[in-house]
């Protein structure tokens, strides 16, 4: 693999960067070769082939003092910096950089729990902190509190969050329950933001807003700064949990459960955010496609109906659970069953239901309860190890739901995929998530997994539903649906970034926010310059 | 229903209602000294067990049984004898450690800030050990 330099640079003075930032952190913890160390920070999973994004190298910090000496290296050689915490993220890029020839900045070393309060029921991490890591800490320690994991468990609590990820408890909206951001700016200063900001304050973690603007949201899924400490709030243990899932037998009972779930939701009569959870999606988890459909083929109806008998599942499948206490959930859970079982032929499991082997209800009924795993990561076996994501937000009703379900399968019909895909109900609105498996190897299939990827961004947003995440292909087309006000956001975004960020060195492109005077040229060509 | 340990009052409503109300916000409580929280938990690579390595980044994917995908992935590529790594006898060291730093099929590469170079080494013996 060809050696990349950051866009257009001499070798030879990148050469003397290096030196410098080996200076810094160790010659150790600087990575250069393309062909051995760079690997780990490819992105295998996407549809562009595995050396389109090669980073010059990657540099892993272990502080906030080692992160402002990497800046002052930064903007003294107009390094393009691309920072990443634990690195994963997959189906959005993973630790890939948005370019060829950027410095991948690695933050993983920075894994230190700053804190845990058990009492008022929040930690403060850096940003290698995982999930496994924080749950491992607080099961040795005997905390009575809750982590909000993603399905993956080996994500991080920082990049999931300031991602705009989501979880499966009451606290599934991560950065909902984020509080306190600590943030390296460009020129190397440190700032807290909210009632961090004061000295000696005693609300740093509990109270999001204190006084003056609220800044943090400026941070999510931006290059405006580099996030190196924030506090999130954990769920207190409660006395009960009722994990449940509800089956459906037809694609068209869709309109109904999102009916039946909004006032639910919105009301907290369900705390969580349930997961209607296609047929399709409940049975790539825990089959091996192969065993099914050996061609590469969208896999056709009656074979799906005979996976659906095999393990059980329906044509939806609605997962959620109540917490509180036994009386409350005396209470509540008649109404939440009443509902839901409302539809002709459906069916509800409670715990001890489901089969032992039942891997769909056993991981989902972990991470409603904040236990980390990596069952679902199994989807990405089905295609072949590709995987692309979708989440198109449409107001929660079901007549939307069933808009945005059809319109978008007869996109993956269109390109020969199978469709894969859930809604998350999370109360006004619904997060369609839509997966796109398909195998990286092969060239045809990730040029029609990129083609459909595009036609789904586009009629998601002519349907007036925004993307919440992109991958980095797809930034800057994502970024360009939000343009009404002659691009307002776009421009606001713009103004900020040469602001805070005047030598454009922080994560250029990221959510198609680019430096002023970067060459409109190398936008969406992303693979810089190498020998 | 699963019973769970019981906790405040407090802490019941602030899960239940999500601290809509502000009678029930977690802010109502005496804040604790500084010196009555933890503070600084650093989690070392230096000094991990093969074990300690494997619990945290192999065993929720290669474990044996249902709901570990590395494992639904080799018994069907290479049958359900070889589905568990853990002690397989036709691994080598260089073979794993390839692995761990390239990644292979759906298992993506580990990063030296994730698994040390020296770590590496660490892991494979205890893949490799019996049982």
């Amino acid at each position: 693999m060809k050696r990349y330099y950051p866009q257009g640079m001499d070798p030879a003075r990148f050469d003397q960067a290096v030196k410098e930032l080996q200076q810094v952190v160790g010659e150790e913890w600087v990575f250069m070769d393309a062909d051995t160390e760079l690997q780990p920070y490819l992105d295998r999973m996407s549809a562009k082939p595995i050396d389109y994004r090669v980073p010059s190298i990657a540099v892993a910090a272990a502080s906030v003092e080692e992160i402002q000496a990497v800046l002052t290296i930064a903007r003294a050689y107009s390094l393009p910096l691309w920072s990443t915490g634990n690195g994963r993220n997959f189906a959005y890029g993973g630790p890939a950089v948005m370019q060829s020839g950027y410095v991948h900045l690695d933050l993983k070393r920075m894994n230190r729990i700053i804190e845990v309060n058990e009492d008022l029921a929040y930690a403060v991490v850096e940003p290698g902190v995982s999930y496994y890591q924080l749950y491992q800490h607080i099961q040795e320690k005997g905390y009575k509190l809750w982590i909000d994991c993603a399905a993956p468990g080996w994500g991080g609590l920082i990049g999931n969050a300031h991602e705009h990820g989501a979880g499966y408890t009451p606290y599934g909206d991560h950065f909902t329950f984020q509080n306190g951001t600590e943030v390296v700016l460009s020129d190397g200063s440190v700032v807290r933001t909210g009632p961090w900001a004061m000295n000696g304050s005693k609300t740093p973690h509990i109270v999001k807003y204190g006084y003056g603007p609220y800044l943090d949201g400026m941070f999510t899924q931006g290059n405006f700064g580099i996030i190196t400490k924030a506090g999130f709030w954990l769920m207190p243990e409660p006395p009960a949990y009722k994990p449940f899932l509800f089956t459906y037998e037809r694609d068209e009972d869709l309109h109904q459960i999102m009916e039946i779930l909004r006032p639910l939701k919105i009301n907290q009569v369900i705390p969580n955010s349930p997961l209607v959870e296609h047929g399709r999606y409940t049975c790539c988890v825990q089959a091996n496609r192969e065993d099914y459909w050996t061609e590469r083929t969208p896999v056709p109806e009656p074979v799906w109906q005979q996976m659906y008998k095999d393990f059980d599942v329906g044509a939806w499948n609605v997962y959620g659970a109540l917490y509180g206490t036994d009386e409350t959930i005396a209470i509540t859970w008649p109404m939440v069953k009443q509902a839901l079982l409302s539809i002709p032929g459906a069916r509800a499991f409670e715990q001890g239901d489901r089969p032992d082997n039942d891997v769909s209800w056993n991981y989902r009924e972990k991470l409603m309860r904040g236990e980390p795993n990596m069952s679902e990561f199994a989807m990405v076996n089905w295609g072949g190890g590709g995987h692309l994501n979708f989440t198109p937000l449409t107001p929660s009703s079901g007549a939307h739901a069933t808009t945005s379900y059809e319109n978008m399968a007869k996109i993956f019909e269109k390109y020969g995929f199978d469709y894969l895909t859930e809604f998350v109900a999370a109360g006004r609105a619904q997060i369609h998530m839509l997966i796109l498996a398909f195998d990286p190897r092969d060239e045809d299939e990730r040029q029609r997994a990129d083609a459909c990827s595009r036609e789904i961004i586009l009629e998601a947003a002519r349907l007036g539903f925004g993307e919440l995440k992109a991958n980095l292909e797809y930034m800057d087309l994502v970024a360009g649906t939000y343009n009404n006000m002659d691009n307002g956001l776009a421009k606001l975004n713009q103004k900020l970034k040469d602001i805070l960020d005047p030598a454009g060195i922080l994560s250029p492109g990221k959510s198609g926010i680019w430096p002023s005077g970067w060459p409109e040229d190398q936008k969406g060509n992303p693979q810089g310059n190498g020998d | 229903m699963k019973k769970l340990t019981p906790i405040t009052t407090l802490a019941l409503l602030i899960t239940l209602v999500g601290c809509s109300s502000e009678e029930e916000q977690p802010v109502t409580t005496e804040p604790l000294a500084q010196d009555e929280v933890t503070v600084a938990v650093v989690e070392t690579t230096a000094a991990r067990s093969g074990e300690q390595i494997y619990q945290r980044h192999c065993q929720s994917c290669h474990a044996p049984g249902p709901g570990h995908p590395a494992t639904l992935l080799l018994a069907e590529k290479l049958g359900p004898d070889k589905a568990v790594i853990k002690g397989r006898a036709d691994l080598t060291a260089g073979y794993i450690k390839t692995i761990v730093r390239g990644g292979l099929l759906e298992m993506p590469p580990f990063r030296p800030t994730e698994i040390t170079d020296g770590e590496l080494d660490v892991i494979a013996d205890y893949i490799l050990a019996p049982g």
